[in-house]
């Protein structure tokens, strides 16, 4: 599941919540989804920062030892 | 001699220039990269920023819309043993096993005794004699 395919999942299920007369349990298995879906974005989201700031750190490795030959 | 001299002078003082373009070159080929890596750097955090605000935007959106807010008013939802949903008290009898839904938890019970109202009297015996 992509980070697009969990918000657009998301936006969907909102939408649902927000326009729909659902009985209880129908909206409380959309909003358990809806969780399920939010938690992936995230899980997605913070990979994707870890991965930034690991490429960040590789790059200050690299312009450091420019700085050293300097 | 001294056109050796001269030559070797000459070379001298052209390998120096050719030095100095080259330490140039290579200086600005690094700023370059810096750059470049500084851009890539600054829209990657921004993009990520962006979608760090869509996801916060996205929850605090869901939990406006949250059902848990009924249960949290006292409401519960009790459900049978395959999971579905009771909604009236003839899907029930003495003895069968329930989950009680709150909004902080799941409670396992028992049914001890049904009291069919007369409305659901008449629509079980609607139903049992069409």
């Amino acid at each position: 599941m992509s980070f697009e395919s969990s918000m657009e999942r998301l936006e969907a299920i909102a939408a649902r919540l927000e326009d729909e007369e659902l009985d209880l349990d129908a909206a409380l298995a959309l909003f358990e989804e809806g969780i399920a879906e939010l938690r992936a974005a995230s899980a997605i989201l913070s990979q994707a920062e870890t991965r930034l700031k690991q490429l960040n750190e590789a790059a200050d490795g690299v312009f450091r030892i420019d700085d050293l030959r300097a | 001699m001294p056109v050796q001299a001269e030559l070797r002078e000459r070379i001298r003082a052209s390998a120096a220039v050719l030095s100095a373009l080259t330490a140039r070159r290579v200086s600005e080929s690094w700023t370059a990269a810096t750059d470049a890596a500084r851009r890539i750097t600054q829209t990657s955090a921004r993009r990520l920023e962006r979608r760090r605000l869509a996801v916060e935007s996205a929850a605090a959106k869901l939990n406006a819309l949250s059902p848990l807010a009924t249960l949290e008013r006292g409401y519960a939802i009790v459900r049978a043993p395959d999971r579905q949903t009771v909604r009236s008290v003839t899907q029930v009898e003495r003895g069968t096993a329930v989950e009680v839904v709150f909004h902080d938890g799941v409670a396992s019970a028992t049914i001890e005794a049904t009291k069919p109202n007369e409305a659901a009297r008449d629509g079980r015996a609607a139903s049992a004699h069409p």
